[in-house]
């Protein structure tokens, strides 16, 4: 049985579709991606999925349950980190935790060994007395998220957990992640970041205007968009015609980019040479030549002509 | 048990005593109410009213009516912080946890309470003594029993608009327009007998008046028929507000 299995999925805002009737399955244990660019529908669909609001139509089973049937029996499988800082503002760091804690009613030895732990990893330790609202931006997020590592739901929900956190943080909030999915925890991750989604999950469903567009895992969307390698060439001359140009050519799979050229190939070492001559042929000045693997904005651009972040 | 009741109580006391001056504040205002009102009009013109037929101190009559003041206020206050828990996320993580819709409301209602007890005794035991010289109450249980179905009944009052509106700033303009009428329109610092019929019609739509006359009763005058049957109507109220409350968190625009 999947952990998570959506039908149907929609949610409705008046006029605005924001989830629209989205299908799949995350497997149990796996690392589920939910990429996609602002306004796509992350939040709306974690929290459809977390019982904080309710479905305008289909359903969802989480956990074996079904979340408009039973909620209550949703609640006791998740844990969620929000894509917003939810703190008590005017209480210390160490109170927010063991708030948390008692709301799952985590017995006070371990509650109090856990709290412990979890500062020390995150780096708060010397925080543990202060008030949340006299934090910086990132401590907030740091006390955030070191809240859904107390205990060990069946399945977490992560909305864009490393917003704000600085390198250091995200790498021991990645770790922290891979843990728990070892230790057998089904993970559902919304993020715009493409590293994060590439480094950490087993599958990614690319979610745009509140529709799944793509989902699979990050090699297979990859080898997707043809080829393994991409040149970028940066060129003067008319964009337009020199794509038109190049994308006739045989050894050529696709042409994409605004100010300038990503052409993707199979082999960039026997066809590099080829190409910037056509370039230059056609008209191109060319000022610089870069050769790299795709990437998942890759993917998107393909799949949506878009950028997934400026 | 209602699941999440005690944590979430737990959570709210520890708040509150981190926050120890918008704990107390509230407390001591209707105190401050009650002297004034008793050092001016008291002091000023030293008047009686007539209430069931016998003439009564002012201030004595306006008691009643302060201690509601002050439990409504106090509903106030517990209704923003659930405006607070909203703004600041705390809400949106709490509706994923384990704990029940209602018991958030109760925890709400239980703070609403606890404040509104206190400050009852205050009034009684502070206020009244050190202006009138004399201890004064009829019937106990009568302040006991409205001051607990006001506090429920107005507490779930706030809740609705709490948790539906997010500009802090029609909030506070939309609170003050329907403290006005609930203030103005009952026995709060009038009797009703001669107040014109449509007033009238008015002031018993409002639970405000049923507490206040409640409250009077226990203080200066004692439970009759109609009391009782105020007594009544008040629980109606208290529990229709409070079903509208839950169906209200259950919409809850995050
Ligand atoms: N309560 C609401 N009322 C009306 N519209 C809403 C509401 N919540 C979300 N929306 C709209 O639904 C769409 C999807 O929003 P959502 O927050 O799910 O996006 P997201 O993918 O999480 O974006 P981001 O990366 O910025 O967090 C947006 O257009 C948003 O404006
Ligand atoms: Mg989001």
């Amino acid at each position: 049985m999947p952990a998570i299995e959506c039908i149907n999925l929609t949610k409705r805002f008046s006029d605005l579709i924001a989830v629209d009737h989205v299908n799949f399955e995350v497997e149990e244990g796996e690392i589920f991606g939910l990429l996609g660019p602002n306004g796509a529908g992350k939040t709306t669909t974690v929290r459809m999925l977390t019982t904080v609001i309710s479905p305008t139509e289909g359903t969802a089973i989480v956990g074996g349950f079904d979340i408009r049937k039973r909620p209550d029996k949703v609640r006791e499988k998740i844990g969620v980190v929000l894509q917003k800082v939810a703190l008590d503002w005017w209480s210390p760091v160490y109170d927010n935790l063991d708030t948390y804690g008692r709301i799952y009613n985590i017995p006070k030895k371990e509650r109090k060994r856990k709290i412990e732990w979890l500062l020390k990893e995150f780096g708060l330790e010397e925080k543990r007395n202060e008030t949340i609202e006299l934090l910086s931006g990132g401590l907030q997020r740091r006390v955030q998220v070191a809240k859904a590592f107390i205990r060990h739901p069946a399945i977490l929900f992560l909305d864009e957990p490393t917003l704000g956190l600085d390198p250091q943080s995200r790498r021991k909030t990645w770790d922290f992640i891979l843990d728990s999915s070892k230790a057998g925890q089904t993970i559902v991750l919304s993020t715009n970041y493409m590293d994060e989604a590439e480094y950490l999950c087993d599958r990614i469903g690319i979610i745009d205007h509140g529709k799944i567009i793509a989902l699979d895992t990050p090699e297979s969307l990859k080898s997707g968009i043809g080829g393994d390698d991409i040149i970028e060439m940066n060129v003067d001359g008319n964009l337009d015609s020199l794509k038109f140009e190049i994308s006739k050519l045989d050894y050529v799979n696709g042409v994409s980019g605004t100010s300038n050229l990503s052409v993707q190939v199979n082999n960039a070492d026997e066809t590099l040479i080829e190409l910037s001559q056509y370039v230059v042929k056609m008209g191109g000045r060319i000022r610089n030549v870069s050769v790299r693997k795709p990437t998942l904005e890759d993917v998107f651009i393909k799949l949506t002509g878009r950028v997934i972040r400026e | 048990m209602i699941k999440g009741l005690s944590s979430l109580y737990y959570r709210e006391l520890r708040l509150m005593s981190r926050n120890l001056w918008a704990t107390f504040i509230p407390l001591i205002t209707s105190l401050l109410y009650l002297f004034l009102f008793g050092l001016g009009i008291g002091g000023m013109m030293g008047e009686e009213i007539s209430f069931n037929g016998e003439n009564v101190d002012y201030i004595l009559f306006l008691a009643p009516g302060v201690i509601a003041m002050g439990i409504i206020s106090i509903a106030q206050n517990a209704g923003w912080t659930l405006w607070n828990d909203r703004d600041r996320g705390m809400l949106e993580e709490l509706l994923s946890c384990p704990v029940s819709r209602s018991a958030y409301i109760m925890v709400k209602i239980l703070s609403t309470l606890t404040f509104s007890f206190v400050q009852v005794f205050l009034v009684l035991v502070i206020g009244l003594p050190i202006l009138k010289g004399q201890f004064f109450v009829t019937n106990i249980y009568l302040i006991l029993l409205s001051t607990l179905l006001g506090g429920v009944c107005f507490c779930s009052l706030f809740i609705p608009f709490m948790s539906r509106i997010r500009s802090s700033n029609l909030l506070v303009a939309i609170v003050t327009l329907i403290f006005l009428p609930i203030m103005l329109c009952s026995s709060m610092f009038y009797p009703l007998e001669s107040a014109p019929y449509l007033f009238k019609i008015v002031a018993y739509l409002n639970p405000m008046t049923y507490t206040v006359d409640i409250l009077r009763a226990g203080l200066i005058g004692s439970l009759n028929q109609e009391i009782l049957l105020e007594i009544l109507v008040l629980f109606i109220f208290t529990i229709a507000l409070f079903a509208a409350s839950v169906i209200s968190l259950r919409k809850v625009r995050i």
